[in-house]
Order: C-alpha cells, then structure tokens, then sequence
C-alpha cells in the first residue's frame, strides 16, 4: 500500500530561476528537511546523488537514504534505504511565476493499521512538504530563509 | 431640565493604568493549569524579545475565545513577571464594551483598539500585541489554520514605523482547531452590514460546543487541542526599509516571515487537536 501528499507553492519569481533552485539538492534538501537531518552521501557516476534525508516526526525518525535525480524543471528521488519513499519535485508556469509543486508517496507495512499508519502519515508529509515549499518561496522572494 | 448621567458601566481604565499586575498575579495560576492540562501548550522564542518597547504582531485563532491570546499573556507575564515591562493587548470594543468582561481584560492588560491607542502605549513604555487579521483570521476557515491571513491590512507596519519600534512577530497553531470553522464568513458579514454597524468582518458557519452549528462565533467551550506557539526574532522596519518604506513590500516580507515559521510550526503536528 503507499499513500500520497500533494502540495504546491506559487514563487513570484520566474521560472528558470525557480526550477534551478527548486532542483538542486544541495539547495532543496536542507530545507525540506530542514526539521529533521540531512547529509550529502556522493555523487554516483551517471551524475545522480545519494543522500541521507530524515523528518523527525515525534519519537520516529522518517526517511533514509534517497537516489536523487535532478532534471530541471523536475527533482525526483528514490529511497533506498530506511522509510519506502519517493519524492517527485515539479516546477511549472504561472502566472505571477512559477509554481512548485512536490509529491511525496510513502510505503508503510501492515494491513488495516498500515493503512491507517499511512493515512497520518500522508497529513505528516503535507505538512512538512508546505513547510518546505514555504521556506523555499521565501527563500526565492526574499533571498534567505529565516 | 438636567440630564440624567447615567454611570459608566466600567470601572477600570482603558490604558496601562488599568492593567492590575497584582490582578494577573493571581490569575497567572489558574491560565498555566488550564492551558498546562487543557491544551498541552507550548510557548517558544521569548529570548529574542529586545529590552526595548516592541509591537508584537500574532496570527489570531479560535474564533471568539481567543485562546492564543490568552496563552500569549500567561506566558509573558511569567516570562518576564507581572512587574516586567507590561505587555498591552488592543482588543476588540466587542470585548472591551461588555460589562465585566470588559473590566476584567483591561486588569489584564486589554485596552480597546483604536487608531492612536497602541502608539499611546507605546510611547509609554510598554510593549504592545495586536492581532491584524482581527476577527477575520480569528474566524478563518478550517481548512486555511495554519495560514496567515491579515486581510491585506498594513496598519501594524506604519505603528511600528512611525513609533520606531521593532515588530516582534508570533505565530502560534492549535488555535484554529478549537473550533470548526466552515466557511470565509466576509461576503455574509458584508450582506448583513455587520463590517460597517459593528466593525465585524466576518460571519462564517462555525460548530463549537455549546453553540452547535451557528452563523458568527460566540465564546465556546475549545476543544482541547494542542496549542504551539513560537516568538520570532525581532524585524526593525527602519533597518531593513528605510525613512519611506514600500508598505507593499514590507507588509510582504513580515506575513511571509511569519507563514515560513507558521508552517514549520505546524509540520509538528502529528494530528490535528491531539497534537
């Protein structure tokens, strides 16, 4: 079973300067996780990189190690290791900018309290995800997040 | 013919002189229970509040029992003693005209909203706290808690600027989920003349106990839900705008400081009301 938190922020700014930002891991990370921990792993070969990524939620810590693929407009990573988790990061037009938008689909085990694990775990992961997406907006807007 | 004086129902003083430290005193015990036991509260940040006069600027919640406010002042009078530099609150004459209630909030430290007052204040030597999204954040919809909403006012912005005073921002969640709020309210208060006869911008459809469903906010019982509440680093608008700020840009940059800590305040909550 997997469950998925959608969120989306609009940046006033344009969009290639978005998308940089809203694409490189070394900028995107420290601030989604920027209530739990984070560290630069290396990078693989093909120019992808591993990093470990963690939202500490009460007494759990929530993630692992992620394979991270940037293509701007799109950032998209894989766990492999720890909390079953993919990201997908997508910028696009808008009007006043751009819009960011993230998707974060997370695997938990169990039946009926799996499913309902997952269902808490999808109003955690939005929340993070739109605290995120908000240091992110005012990272662009106003050039350092508080 | 003499007219008939009829006597003020209030008795105590709508300014600092009215606020009764040996009054807060007392009842500092029975808010740290109640909030405490009730709603687990949490209150961060008040190192970075300067020895100075400061305007502290809050996102308000709760509809009409306010319990942000509440919390607000518990922990300031503690953090800093009921004989510290006292704190202010601009409240709503709906609060500040109703008999008892009324007294009892400015012993507390409430005085009623006015264009001149918090600068008064200010220029007293006292630190004040003001709500700009007023009734119409207090009595946001549901779904919108953890969002910032001051109604596009900029008031608070030209107060602090004008005074020389830095806004010391708070932002607070749990607030929201003491009351079910099912709609933005300001196209019915406006239909109802309720913004211009009572200066009430919003009439939503609220559930709260003992109410049930009904149109506006009337004090309620709260649900018990966990109230966060995190005081931020000052912002000095002199500093950071100048002589003639852009009011635009710095009304900006505050609501947007204080929504990128809103929302990490909230990525905390691991369900809604239990906390």
């Amino acid at each position: 079973m997997a469950t998925t938190a959608t969120e989306s922020v609009v940046v006033r700014r344009p969009l290639d300067v978005v998308a940089k930002v809203a694409t490189d891991p070394g900028v995107l990370l420290p601030l989604v996780a920027g209530l739990g921990r984070f560290r630069f792993i290396g990078r693989l070969d093909d120019g992808t990189e591993e990093w470990d990524m963690f939202l500490d939620i009460g007494a759990i810590h929530v993630g692992g190690r992620v394979h991270v693929v940037s293509a701007a407009p799109t950032l998209t990573w894989q766990s492999v290791r720890g909390t079953r988790h993919s990201m997908l990061v997508e910028v696009t037009e808008h009007p006043d900018g751009a819009t960011v938008t993230m998707a974060m689909t997370v695997e938990l085990g169990g039946l009926v309290l799996g499913r309902l694990a997952e269902r808490i775990a999808r109003g955690i992961a939005g929340r993070h995800l739109v605290a995120g997406l908000e240091q992110l907006r005012h990272h662009l807007e106003f050039g350092s997040p508080r | 013919m003499a007219l008939v004086r009829v006597p003020s129902l209030h008795r105590v003083p709508d300014g600092v002189e009215g606020r009764d430290p040996e009054y807060i005193r007392r009842i500092l015990p029975r808010l740290w229970l109640a909030f405490e036991l009730y709603f687990r509260a949490e209150v961060d940040g008040f190192e970075h509040v300067p020895d100075e006069p400061v305007l502290f600027v809050g996102n308000h919640s709760g509809g009409a029992s306010v319990p942000d406010t509440w919390l607000f002042l518990l922990a300031y009078n503690t953090y800093f003693t009921v004989e510290g530099r006292p704190l202010i609150g601009l409240a709503h004459r709906v609060i500040t005209d109703t008999p008892l209630i009324g007294d009892l909030a400015r012993k507390f430290g409430m005085v009623k909203a006015g264009p001149h007052r918090a600068r008064e204040v200010l220029d007293q030597g006292a630190n004040v706290l003001v709500y700009p999204g007023g009734d119409v954040e207090a009595l946001r919809p549901t779904r919108d808690r953890n969002r910032i909403v001051f109604d596009g006012r900029k008031g608070f912005l030209k107060l602090a600027h004008d005074a020389g005073v830095k806004i010391v921002p708070v932002v607070a969640t749990g607030g929201q989920e003491t009351v079910l709020v099912l709609n933005d309210g300001r196209a019915t208060a406006k239909a109802l003349g309720f913004d211009r006869f009572l200066r009430i911008k919003s009439v939503p459809l609220t559930l709260s106990i003992p109410w049930g469903l009904l149109p506006g906010g009337l004090p309620h019982l709260p649900l018990p839900a966990k109230i966060r509440m995190q005081v931020l680093p000052p912002i000095d608008l002199q500093e950071r705008y100048g002589d003639e700020p852009d009011w635009d840009d710095a009304y900006d940059y505050v609501t947007s400081t204080m929504q990128v800590a809103l929302s990490a305040l909230a990525a905390r909550t691991i369900l809604p009301v239990l906390g």
